[in-house]
């Protein structure tokens, strides 16, 4: 069985290597060669579901080139936590090239879309299991480059070549700040094992001083691919591309902070300063670009700002040491936007097709009392999950999903009818929906728990995370005061708003001659004489 | 200024507006799309005018580009002989000299420009950019509710509120900025004239320079005059004007001028430019890609024709090149209708009466030979404006064309016995809207998207999956978890006058009218069917320029449903037949609607036919599913990706999958509008090109219905082929661009990626298939059949139809009678005998 795991686990980026190249440089026809690629994805899919068998039967797989004996030179790893990641990354890229093989019908460049896409996923897969650091590190410059490709294949769309360029800018300096780290690691610590617990840790010992500023490092890596803080500007400008683009972001690119963060949790949880930066930026950005998101027009404009938002909590999960959390988040929230960013052209609404409203409106008294049963009911089936409360950060989720439910079935409760069925058919409806949340959390918590990092001494306490959710009541609440509102609108609609694109006026003329003699637009002088 | 000439300045302002909002067409919200000739307004020009014109303000193409005529070339859709022909016939004819109706409609003419353009130009500032991304941010604001207008004070008081706290206008024009904008009066009329003022624009240069402005956004400019000029007065949500439009324009333009040239005049450099520096070829009207030279070796025409396009200058070229494409086409369909009208077949078991959408031409096409049926095509409103409330819904849908408005609200109720059955299913409704809303609500929150996005993502994934992988099933599985939650109920859509329809007499009228109309007052079969149409797509923002036009951009049925209640109450029958119109009593109407993205027909309402119709009925819907199964079939082939995508090419595949950006081809390759009995064009295979409306002569001596069917249909006829027309020559400003970067905004249009314009027309995935173009773009060729006498009577009492037909936007081809020559009316009324110019054609 071990050796089917390592079968899958190689097999698996070898063929989205393959479908990349198919793409790329193969022969036949362009909907032949995307046709192939989009199969090699899901081929790529199965092996890491198989490689989750294997894991799941006979436990970790390692699948390494040994320098020294014993100590892995390059390979790949996979352990509950890295081949769960891995599944993730292939099944979203195989979804998003099955979805372009229709949306991107007849587009000269779909091949090299298809292509692109196949590396960033084959890439993000070797950074989820990579068996030393190095191989981490090359893999993820590699990611982030390929994306780069994928933004830029439309660049006649507006706006498009301007992204792309802001993107590689911006990766690219997580990407050096990544390789320094690599650097200091190497010389000091040689080539760190990742498959073998404790030898990042002895890293981490050995770094002595350096640790810090290692750990910031990384840590600006992980800000920078998750558009956090100062580097939240290249995330806006995706949306100028092709939808499928959009969603391939979910493969392991925007969340790609969370996976590195979680993968080298252990040495950067062991600098406080590390850990402060990352919490502070993090939740503001979460309530920065969660205000900007509600003063968005556009659907794909509110999307991309809300997964800005969303990383930002993840990030911050990932400060105060809650892995399984963020974990958790990441895979949650990948599958939820990549579907609104499929979904994005379903918003029109059609005249003619909501029902009217029902006829009496319920009291707020009876909305009081069901938000209430259905918070209390969900929270605490919920906490009966024991998985739910044991892992770090258990019991702040619980607060986070009380608001989810209380918002939900105060919302619903507005519109339902006053009758005893629909207000119960609320409180049911947000149960089930928690019991299953609780189910997945505790589920998923119990698979991966063996292989989440020990937390380091510099994380922070996980109840730092309701700051983030003050800070966005606070927000919320200050931006509607009277005084200030004119002013929070006109701020964050700009926020908001990409740079203008510029023009040109008109294309040079090459046509017939004779256009010169044309009569004048007019003879008006341009504006007031007197201002020079 | 005293009180009397402000008046004064405003008024003039206001038909200033109105005139330099010619240049741009009405943007209707997305919800319901209308197609719209781009230059609408332009008609009292001829074509080529208007098009000069709209070139110098609007930097359009006018004409198809050379790789549009390599294509028809190539592929025989023009030939030698065809363009020998028109050449011919312009060297007989000289240059046409028209009379320039101004200096604004010379071919040749420059650029129009704005104030900040010139500027840009010349000091090479982004002026202009930035005035646009300001004005589409604050647009886009006010439209989706973010910027605030409660005391409902337009669009202009509230940009004004707010703008003051703007930090762009820190960064562009700086604190001089801000205080100038202050101080711009509360008055959106006045604030122009000032800004006008500052900027220096002469009452001479005013119109060109707001049809500028409106120009470089003509989609928000678009939406602003629908909102003006289009919108129903009571129609709900933020009213963007389009003199607050111009006035918030005006406004940037001048703050951010004035603060260009205080950075200028501290550096002490580069003198104020003025209109005369402009010499710079930027100002010319773009190249239309007229001459020959891109044309490779093969490619184009050789020999004597070759030469003589050559000779021709861009936009001459194009415009040969284009009247070829039109004879030839033309040439091909009169040859074909040129012919002995096949003989009655006697009796019909059914008639079926269609929309004259091109898409009805394939199903009549195939229903009439999968049975003894008779069609007709009507209007897909059949004539009856109504404001339509579906069962439960909260608010009205108007079925009727944009030109006219409802006269009668109609209600879709339960049927007696299924009252509770339908309350059962407006509760499960409200309860899925409410939890949708719940849903919404979260999303917004501050605290509460967190968890809900995790928490979601886990049941969204597998909902993607299946969408993508089995998009057909999925689309099942969810139409039956809707079924559960709120089950179907049978309704019906009843004019009784006592639900508050029309009364008995104007419901006798209306029929009337409808049934002369389309030549339907004696031989009626006892079973009649009134076909509306729709169309299903998913994750489509444009699917409602999928609809039917004839109804606003709605799904058809609803009409056809009222229609048929009318034409089968007892009381009105009665009046009609005091009218002289006996409907049998044996006769019953039943509605349908065809779904064009899968080609299935429904029938409603069939178990409340009579039992002596019933068999009839069910003949009629297997006759119509075995109809939409052939045609599409005939479909599949002409869709894109039908070899390389397999079993999801397939229409009913197409029409439930949410990554399909061609769910149809909608109305693309239209070309003529036929107005004469089915028997004309019967058995010909009019490939789904042709609107076709039923008309018979011998029963309107008057001309009344002629003259209906050219002031209506045609006009939206006329819409729809100069919105494709436009949307594939010009594919830069007048299409929609591509799909796969849409991005909804504010509900009411789609932006290419991040931001910037509303698009305006159609996107490139409804006109073209890959790099070709799949729409063939050629103006209008309206085929009549009926005495030129009543004809030349019709266009010389109807203004709009002179100017169409003398400007050339639209052709008119004509015969008396079955057998008669077919003659075609040139521009000034006279008419010539019709002779094909490439003799193969007419016999092919």
């Amino acid at each position: 069985m071990g050796v089917i795991g390592q079968v899958g686990l190689i097999g698996a980026v070898a063929a989205a290597v393959v479908g990349a190249a198919v793409s790329a440089a193969g022969m036949g026809t362009v909907d032949r060669r995307c046709r192939t690629t989009a199969q090699l994805s899901w081929l790529s899919a199965v092996l890491v579901l198989l490689t989750v068998v294997s894991v799941a039967w006979r436990g970790p797989v390692l699948a390494v080139v040994d320098g020294v004996p014993g100590r892995p030179a390059v390979g790949l790893w996979a352990n509950q936590l890295t081949v769960t990641l891995m599944l993730l990354i292939s099944v979203v890229g195989a979804v998003v090239q099955s979805f372009s093989l229709r949306y991107l019908q007849g587009d000269p460049s779909a091949p090299r879309f298809f292509a692109a896409s196949s590396v960033v996923v084959a890439a993000m897969s070797v950074v989820c299991t990579a068996a030393t650091v190095p191989v981490l590190v090359c893999a993820w410059i590699v990611a982030g480059g390929a994306f780069v490709v994928v933004l830029g294949c439309r660049p006649d769309l507006p706006g498009v070549r301007s992204a792309a360029r802001r993107v590689a800018w911006m990766l690219g300096g997580g990407d050096l700040a990544l390789l320094g780290a690599l650097l200091l690691v190497c010389t000091r610590a040689g080539n760190v094992d990742l498959a073998s617990p404790g030898a990042l840790r002895a890293a981490g010992v050995r770094l002595g001083s350096l640790v810090t500023l290692v750990a910031l490092l990384v840590v600006v890596a992980a800000l920078s691919r998750s558009a956090q803080g100062p580097f939240g500007r290249w995330l806006p400008g995706t949306v100028s591309a092709p939808t499928p683009a959009s969603a391939l972001l979910h493969a392991g690119v925007v969340n790609g902070g969370g996976i590195l963060l979680v993968r080298l949790g252990v040495l950067t949880g062991g600098s406080v300063a590390a850990m402060v930066v990352v919490l502070v930026l993090a939740a503001g950005t979460a309530v920065v670009a969660d205000a900007v998101m509600r003063h968005k027009a556009d659907v794909k404009g509110s999307l991309v700002f809300s997964t800005m938002s969303q990383m930002g909590f993840m990030v911050a999960e990932c400060a105060v040491g809650a892995y399984l959390a963020a974990v958790v988040h990441l895979l949650g929230h990948a599958l939820y936007k990549a579907t609104l960013f499929f979904g994005s052209g379903s918003q029109v609404a059609r005249t003619g097709q909501a029902p009217a409203p029902p006829g009496t409106r319920p009291s707020a008294l009876l909305r009081s009392v069901t938000t209430v049963v259905a918070v209390a009911a969900t929270i605490a089936v919920m906490a009966a999950i024991p998985d739910v409360r044991a892992h770090r950060g258990g019991m702040v989720l619980l607060v986070f999903a009380a608001a989810t439910a209380a918002s939900t079935s105060w919302a619903w409760s507005g519109r339902a009818r006053v009758a005893v069925a629909s207000m119960a058919a609320s409180v049911v409806t947000v149960l089930i929906a928690g019991t299953l949340y609780g189910l997945v959390l505790g589920g998923l918590g119990r698979w991966i728990a063996p292989a989440i990092p020990a937390t380091g001494s510099g994380t922070l306490s996980p109840w730092w995370l309701v700051a983030v959710a003050v800070a966005g009541i606070a927000t919320a609440t200050v931006g509607r005061l009277p005084k200030l509102q004119r002013r929070v609108v006109a701020r964050l609609v700009d926020a908001g708003t990409q740079p203008a694109q510029p023009v040109t006026i008109a294309q040079p003329v090459n046509g017939p001659g004779g256009l010169e003699s044309g009569p004048q637009v007019g003879t008006a002088p341009l504006w007031k004489e007197g201002v020079r | 200024m005293n009180e009397r000439e402000q008046t004064g300045a405003r008024i003039e302002l206001l038909t200033e507006i109105d005139e330099a909002a010619r240049v741009i067409a009405p943007l209707w919200p997305l919800s319901t799309f209308i197609a719209v000739n781009p230059l609408w307004d332009l008609r009292h020009l001829h074509f080529d005018d208007a098009v000069a014109y709209a070139r110098r303000v609007l930097d359009i193409r006018g004409y198809p580009s050379s790789t549009l005529w390599v294509d028809a070339y190539r592929t025989g859709r023009v030939t030698d002989a065809d363009l020998r022909a028109v050449l011919d016939e312009v060297a007989r004819a000289g240059r046409p000299q028209r009379q320039c109706v101004s200096q604004d409609a010379d071919p040749k003419g420059r650029r129009v420009l704005t104030a900040a353009e010139l500027h840009d130009d010349v000091a090479g500032t982004q002026i202009a950019a930035t005035v646009d991304r300001e004005v589409a941010k604050w647009c886009a604001a006010y439209l989706s509710g973010v910027l605030p207008d409660p005391g409902g004070v337009g669009f202009y008081g509230s940009w004004r509120e707010v703008v003051a706290c703007d930090p762009a206008v820190r960064a562009h024009a700086g604190r001089s900025g801000q205080r100038r904008i202050a101080g711009l009066g509360a008055d959106a009329e006045d604030a122009m004239l000032r800004c006008l003022e500052m900027l220096g624009i002469g009452r001479e240069d005013r119109v060109r320079e707001l049809a500028r402005h409106l120009a470089r956004m003509p989609g928000w400019a678009g939406h602003a005059k629908w909102r003006s000029r289009w919108a129903a007065p009571d129609h709900p949500g933020p009213a963007l004007r389009l003199v607050d439009y111009l006035a918030v324009r005006l406004c940037y333009e001048a703050v951010l001028l004035e603060a260009a040239s205080d950075r200028d005049s501290r550096r002490r450099r580069r003198p104020v430019p003025t209109r005369s520096d402009h010499r710079s070829s930027a100002h010319h009207v773009a190249d239309d890609g007229g001459s020959p030279g891109p044309l490779g070796a093969g490619q184009g025409p050789v020999g004597d024709v070759g030469m003589r396009l050559t000779e021709l200058d861009a936009v001459d070229a194009g415009r040969v090149w284009l009247v070829a494409s039109e004879r030839h086409y033309r040439d091909w369909l009169l040859a074909a209708l040129d012919r002995p009208a096949p003989a009655r077949r006697g009796q019909p078991d059914a008639q079926a009466v269609f929309c004259i959408d091109v898409r009805s031409e394939g199903l009549r096409r195939h229903l009439e030979a999968h049975g003894p049926y008779e069609t007709f095509g009507f209007a897909g409103f059949f004539g009856l404006p109504i404001r339509y409330r579906p069962w439960g819904a909260s608010e009205t849908v108007d079925l009727c064309p944009v030109l006219i408005r409802p006269s009668t609200e109609i209600a879709e109720l339960p049927v007696t016995g299924a009252t509770e059955a339908a309350n059962r299913q407006l509760a499960g409704r409200q309860g899925i809207d409410a939890a949708q809303k719940a849903f919404a609500m979260a999303r917004e929150g501050s605290v509460s998207p967190f968890v809900l996005a995790e928490a979601s993502g886990f049941a969204a994934g597998p909902i993607a999956l299946a969408k993508t992988v089995l998009p057909r099933r999925y689309q099942v599985m969810r139409s039956w978890l809707r079924r559960v939650v709120a089950p179907s109920a049978s309704t019906s859509v009843d004019a009784d006058p006592s639900t508050g329809a029309m009364s008995d007499e104007e419901q006798a009228l209306f029929a009337e009218t409808a049934l002369t109309t389309m030549g339907m007052t004696q031989g009626l079969a006892p079973l009649v069917l009134l076909c509306g149409h729709g169309s299903t797509t998913e994750n489509n923002p444009y699917a409602s320029s999928l609809d039917c036009g004839a109804c606003g951009g709605n799904r058809g049925g609803a009409s056809a449903r009222a229609v048929v209640a009318i034409l089968n109450r007892p009381a009105v029958r009665r009046l009609l037949a005091d009218r002289g119109i006996v409907i049998p009593d044996d006769t019953v109407f039943i509605a349908g609607e065809h779904d064009t993205a899968t080609d299935q027909v429904r029938l409603f309402n069939i178990d409340r036919v009579g039992a002596r119709h019933r068999g009839r009925a069910v003949a009629l819907q297997s006759a119509l599913d075995r109809a939409g199964a052939s045609l599409a079939a005939e479909r599949t082939s002409s869709l894109p990706g039908a070899e390389s995508l397999g079993h999801v090419a397939y229409p009913a595949q197409r029409s439930a999958d949410w990554a399909q950006v061609r769910p149809e081809w909608g109305l693309a390759r239209n070309a003529a509008f036929i107005v004469a009995p089915r028997a004309v064009t019967a058995g010909v295979d009019l490939e789904r090109r042709c609107f076709l409306h039923s008309y018979d002569a011998t029963v309107d001596p008057e001309g009344v219905a002629l003259e209906t069917i050219l002031t209506a249909p045609m006009v939206v006829a006329h819409w729809i082929n100069a919105q494709y027309y436009f949307s594939t020559v010009d594919t830069q400003v007048l299409s929609a661009g591509d799909k796969t970067a849409h991005n909804i905004m504010a509900g009411v249009g789609v932006v290419l990626g991040a931001g910037g314009d509303l698009q305006v027309g159609l996107p490139l995935q409804s006109l073209c298939d890959g790099d070709r173009a799949y729409h063939e773009p050629m103006r209008l060729l309206t085929v009549v059949q009926a005495p030129q006498m009543l004809l030349d009577t019709v266009v010389a009492r109807n203004p709009l139809l002179r100017d169409l037909f003398d400007g050339e936007w639209v052709h008119l081809a004509a015969r008396d009678e079955d057998g008669s020559a077919w003659r075609i009316r040139q521009p000034g009324g006279t008419w010539t005998e019709w002779t094909a110019a490439d003799a193969a054609v007419a016999r092919s």
